[in-house]
């Protein structure tokens, strides 16, 4: 068993630390591209959601990683996962109210690293819970 | 939900690790469930019950 879950581990960090590498290359692409394609050039309205690519296969290898997991550490995190949305949907809300006071807009894009962050953070609380 | 897990775990020699290995699950699984902290599904209870060669209730049963 302890065996197989560090294969497991190592395969996992394979996947997401390689997807992680290729979204940083395609963030970086992206980037240096815009300047030379400011022009107004359709494609590069394609080359701008490049990063989805290799963001899909991240979530992809959390996904495996997750099935992977007997149903202990499912239960765990999916809980986990619940209580880390619901934290993070309130901070949305809290900031939705606080930019009508004149806070500044929140950025779409820090919306799905957030909840995983949250996911994140909520994991200890709910590992203790069940030690 | 109750259980006597761990009594008749200690009874038949083995450790958690052992248990662990011989149900396909993580030891952390074993310690959570012996000190009824999680509660396992259906499928695992039936497991666990199997290796030990009981009747599921005769390790799982609720509190009263």
């Amino acid at each position: 068993m302890f065996k197989k879950t560090t294969r497991d581990l190592r395969r996992y960090y394979l996947e997401l630390g390689g997807s992680m590498l290729a979204y940083m290359a395609a963030l970086i692409y992206v980037v240096a591209t815009r300047q030379v394609d400011a022009e107004g050039k359709d494609v590069h309205r394609f080359i701008e959601v490049l990063p989805i690519i290799p963001l899909t296969l991240a979530f992809w290898a959390i996904i495996r990683q997750f099935r992977r997991c007997d149903e202990y550490y499912q239960h765990i995190h999916a809980e986990a996962f619940a209580l880390g949305a619901m934290v993070w949907g309130l901070i949305i809300m809290m900031w939705a109210f606080a930019e009508n006071a004149g806070a500044p807009p929140l950025q779409i894009m820090f919306i799905a690293p957030g909840l995983i962050a949250a996911w994140g953070l909520c994991l200890p609380i709910i590992i203790r819970r069940y030690k | 939900m109750k259980n006597t897990l761990k009594l008749i775990r200690k009874a038949q020699g083995l450790s958690q690790q052992d248990l662990a290995e011989r149900l396909g699950v993580s030891r952390q699984s074993i310690i959570s469930i012996e000190r009824e902290r999680y509660d396992p599904s259906l499928e695992l209870a039936l497991k666990i019950a199997r290796t030990f060669g009981t009747a599921v209730e005769e390790i799982f049963f609720l509190e009263g």
